[in-house]
């Protein structure tokens, strides 16, 4: 069942993949206070572990055209269990849209307005989002993603510039002076959260025009996502090293120390502009996707009437996500890397099992 | 607070529950009021200072005691 009449194309898929990766840029935080110095071979040894799972999600989509996610699991488990399934996704899109929000809010509030509380931000943020799906749809989700996908390289390339003195190369050396099981944790983190959310566009990818084109640009788009943390990898730890680690905020600090002619230029703000807007886009997406998935499960008409209920409960659930600051973050490290793990790697990975061995046993006749 | 916030909440619900009313679709009016009058009363119970459990610290706590899947 296709809900929307809209259609990007693939082009723009690239940057909708790019920016969801990148609105993952602000929590880094996570892993540099376990891999400092070595962000970069966590980043590559995750993009490595994370590509055969981009194809299998690929796969999934292009074995069921014009499904959703929603309609590929009522086509592999059948209708009660892909029912099930399905409404546990939606449990987990609507939590995970929460959480979302929760972040730049709390970003914002911890860094520069200390007396504004989260939920006012939230509201702004949730607000923006109603509006652009109730008012394009599809179609402007995917056509934001170049704004906000060249805005972020271009200042992430910008900073790299206004830096360049402050980089010191022994910040890099020794390689892999790690304990295995922090390189483990970083990659896990990496693989599992960063990259894995990609899986939610599975209920976007069936609105792709050229298809033809959308294999490689999807895997573009992961790339430019990549290439956007290695900057980032590549600023902190060539900044702070290994102090990285002991900072909330490690790349807040590392735009703090900008100078121009011997003289803190303070320009941080620049910086977080264009990461609350990443932060937006990947609530944006998230969003869309729960408001999809949601309409589709109930088999509802159209999903842009339930935009404002919708809206209502995730921006009620902000506040109800974590109890504080250090508790979101500790659940972002700890356990939720667990979460993310099962819903966007694991059960993904069974379905395609399944789906697997049905096309098989339908070949045999059995 | 909890009276202007009833007030708000009450003329946004009804601004757009009549399109559902319009078009006399029912199911998707019932949804409607299910996922609006949950969101509402989430908002009006926090607001009232009611305690809640936190969702996400719950489910951690879950994988860590139950499951023992935590790094920490």
């Amino acid at each position: 069942m296709q809900l929307e009449k809209g259609r990007f194309s693939s082009l723009e898929l690239l940057f909708l993949v790019a920016g969801l990766m990148q609105g993952s840029i602000y929590v880094s935080t996570y892993t540099f206070s376990n891999t400092p110095r070595d962000e970069w071979l966590a980043l590559l040894i995750s993009w490595s572990i994370f590509l055969p799972f981009a194809l299998m999600y690929l796969k999934l989509s292009e074995k069921y055209p014009g499904d959703s996610l929603v309609g590929i699991h009522d086509k592999v488990y059948g209708g009660l269990a892909g029912k099930i399934l399905s409404a546990v996704y939606c449990m987990y899109f609507i939590i995970s849209s929460a959480m979302n929000f929760r972040f730049p809010s709390a970003f914002l509030t911890i860094n520069f307005m200390i007396a504004t509380p989260v939920i006012a931000f939230a509201f702004f943020l949730v607000a923006l989002c109603l509006f652009a799906t109730t008012a394009g749809g599809v179609e402007t989700v995917a056509r934001l993603g170049i704004f906000n996908s060249v805005a972020v390289v271009a200042s992430l390339l910008l900073y790299l510039v206004l830096l360049i003195p402050k980089i010191e190369l022994p910040h890099f050396f020794p390689i892999l002076d790690v304990p295995p099981k922090k390189l483990l944790h970083s990659v896990h983190i990496i693989t599992s959260e960063y990259m894995g959310e990609l899986f939610v566009l599975s209920s976007i990818l069936p609105y792709v025009s050229d298809r033809n084109l959308l294999r490689k640009n999807y895997f573009r788009g992961i790339s430019l996502g990549n290439f956007s943390f290695l900057l980032v990898a590549f600023l902190v730890t060539g900044v702070l090293g290994n102090e990285a680690a002991i900072f909330t905020g490690p790349l807040v600090e590392t735009t703090r120390l900008v100078e121009v002619m011997n003289i803190n230029a303070r320009i941080e703000f620049v910086f977080m502009g264009f990461l609350i807007i990443t932060a937006f886009y990947k609530c944006l997406i998230l969003f869309y996707v729960t408001l999809v998935s949601i309409t589709e499960l109930l088999a509802l008409r159209s999903y842009k009437l339930f935009a404002l209920p919708l809206s209502l409960l995730i921006f009620s659930l902000v506040m109800l996500t974590n109890e504080n600051g250090p508790a979101t973050a500790a659940a972002g490290r700890n356990s939720w890397a667990f979460v993310s793990l099962i819903m966007l790697m694991i059960i993904p990975l069974v379905t395609s099992f399944v789906s697997l061995m049905k096309t098989a046993f339908r070949k045999t006749g059995r | 607070m909890i009276w202007f916030e009833i007030i708000l909440l009450t003329a946004i619900g009804a601004a757009g529950i009549m399109e559902p009313i319009r078009k006399r679709w029912r199911k998707e009016l019932v949804v409607y009021i299910v996922i609006f009058l949950l969101g509402s009363a989430l908002l009006i119970l926090q607001t009232a200072g009611v305690k809640m459990p936190f969702l996400v610290d719950e489910i951690s706590k879950f994988f860590k005691n139950v499951l023992h899947l935590s790094y920490d």
